[in-house]
């Protein structure tokens, strides 16, 4: 039951990625990023899949995890594909379909659209199933620290998104749990009108956010309770230290970048 | 890897219009068992009889005609059997405490002014004043809002009333008065109540029947004397037995005096008490120092 949203949970498995230093898999995660983005043809969908699936099998984490965080997107990737069918006039004219007619270049945008959103989406998970949150959280404050230049509080930010990446797995936990006791109180959506879907829905969100600024609030009590401060310094149990591995794991990055860059230009 | 057996070879007959409490520490599997009982969840083997609905293994697999039979299953099922989870405070959502305690009701297919008489009948019943209908769920107090989150179960009217430990985080008053509140359901209104709690001495004076949960398995099953006659299989099972049902085994021990039939409530207890002594002294020829001695040895 707990185990269904799995994005943004921490995998504790023993693997040369679970071991580098957050800031280098979060850099290597920009470059990856830029990738996606000139990912344009069959040739390019290929080379991020493959590389992708090489870096996933180095996690020791099975496949079915990456499925599964990728699984909530489906329904918009579906409608990312269905879109391209529908609108794309590219290429040759393969069927009719009613009124509508299928290209060859919109199936091509389609298809290419949704392996850049999966392809992408199941590597950023890698970064959460193999970063310790706090590790992550250290990691994102530490790559902010030239920002505080401009008045920005990485520290701030930091924590923000630790906590927030903390709480996904307890929240969705608890809306389960009242998603249930809804249920046990006669909440059915089936065969309702898509407007009396909404408003049921409410039973959830309601709580849910409720909840969620009671823990909230909680939270910051017990955190100032103990000496929190914010903006005071504080020290860290863990130091991160740069290795020769985490060079190496950017270094690669620019593999795919660079095959990318390249069928893209030919 | 995630697969763990919740329940294995659970059999437990609950009898109707009876105060059932399910006691079982934490992590033996009550919670999932309770879950069971409105269909939450199902069974993957074996099945669930429940008032007239039976529902079978659920291999996830049906077709469709069987899909849709188990759904309205549920729904018949859920009407009648009320549940209420650990600090169902946490299920309030609506504009008002009113609508609340309607949108039971109304999914279950009640008129707006059937709902609207049920959700006012509920809160009569738990004591929640008239004038806090109309204030929003979220402005009330703790044990204001676990009143009106019971009282949301009660209106829809079910027969079979199952709580999920309801007295965790109420202070000594409102746990007693919630639980005469569910005693007097089952008393005079014929409701069943199943109550699933880690705290036996809280249900002794209620329950008409016990089920003690260890590892997914029902270990005992019975009524208070039962539970009397096995205190090791309840410290097994990790529930610690209250100071009265300690006293109870230590007089039986200390006077050779068979255990009474059944759990006894303070004044019960005494009159036992007053037998054993009386007893004791009859059998050393009445002297009154024998009496006295028996008293310090209660003392002691």
């Amino acid at each position: 039951m707990r185990t269904r949203m799995v994005f943004g949970r921490y995998i504790d498995r023993d693997s040369w990625i679970h071991r580098l230093d957050p800031r280098s898999k979060m850099t290597a995660m920009l470059l990856f990023m830029c990738a996606i983005f000139l990912t344009d043809s069959y040739a390019a969908v290929l080379v991020m899949l493959t590389f992708s699936l090489f870096m996933i099998k180095s996690t020791n984490i099975p496949l079915s995890y990456f499925a599964r965080a990728v699984k909530p997107l489906l329904f918009i990737i579906l409608f990312i594909v269905i879109f391209h069918l529908a609108f794309e006039r590219g290429g040759a004219r393969f069927i009719d379909v009613g009124p509508f007619a299928i290209y060859a270049g919109g199936l091509e945008k389609g298809l290419i659209s949704a392996a850049r959103m999966v392809i992408f989406v199941a590597l950023a998970a890698m970064i959460s199933f193999t970063t310790e949150p706090d590790r992550l959280t250290q990691g994102l404050g530490s790559m902010m620290k030239p920002l505080r230049a401009v008045g920005f509080h990485p520290e701030k930010a930091a924590l923000m998104v630790g906590i927030a990446l903390r709480f996904i797995p307890t929240i969705f936990e608890e809306a389960e749990r009242i998603w249930k006791a809804q249920l046990s109180r006669g909440l059915d959506l089936t065969g309702k009108p898509l407007k009396q879907r909404a408003r049921l829905i409410l039973s959830l969100m309601v709580p849910v956010m409720a909840g969620a600024f009671r823990r909230a609030i909680e939270l910051a009590d017990s955190m100032e309770a103990r000496g929190y401060r914010l903006g005071a310094p504080r020290s860290a149990i863990h130091t991160l230290s740069w290795k020769a591995r985490d060079t190496v794991f950017l270094l690669l990055f620019l593999v795919p970048l660079a095959s990318v860059v390249v069928i893209s230009i030919n | 890897m995630f697969s763990r057996l919740g329940l294995s070879d659970l059999t437990v007959t609950l009898k109707e219009k009876s105060f059932t409490a399910i006691i079982g520490a934490s992590g033996s599997g009550k919670s999932t068992m309770l879950q069971h009982l409105n269909g939450l969840l199902q069974p993957a083997e074996g099945s669930l009889a429940i008032l007239n609905f039976h529902l079978g293994p659920n291999t996830g697999k049906n077709g469709r005609s069987e899909r849709k039979l188990r759904a309205r299953t549920l729904a018949g099922l859920r009407k009648r059997v009320g549940l209420v989870f650990q600090f169902p405070e946490q299920q309030l959502f609506e504009a008002t405490v009113q609508d609340d305690l309607q949108f039971g009701p109304l999914n279950f297919g009640y008129s707006k002014q059937e709902a609207a008489e049920l959700a006012r009948k509920a809160a009569a019943l738990l004591g929640l004043d008239d004038s806090l209908l109309q204030r929003s769920p979220f402005e009330l107090s703790g044990g204001q809002m676990r009143k009106a989150a019971i009282a949301a179960v009660l209106a829809a009217d079910p027969d079979i009333i199952v709580l999920d430990e309801p007295t965790s985080g109420l202070d000594q008053e409102s746990r007693k008065e919630l639980l005469e509140l569910l005693h007097n359901l089952s008393r005079l209104q014929g409701k069943t109540i199943i109550i699933v709690t880690h705290r036996l001495e809280e249900v002794l004076p209620y329950a008409d029947q016990y089920v003690v949960i260890h590892h997914g398995k029902a270990v005992v099953q019975g009524n208070s004397g039962l539970l009397l006659r096995q205190p090791e299989l309840l410290a097994e099972a990790g529930i610690v037995l209250p100071p009265s049902i300690r006293l109870m085994l230590a007089l039986s021990e200390q006077f050779h005096a068979p255990l009474p039939e059944e759990y006894l409530n303070p004044e019960k207890a005494a009159a036992w008490i007053k037998g054993l002594l009386l007893n004791n002294a009859a059998m050393s020829g009445g002297d009154l120092y024998a009496y006295k001695n028996g008293v310090r040895a209660i003392h002691r």
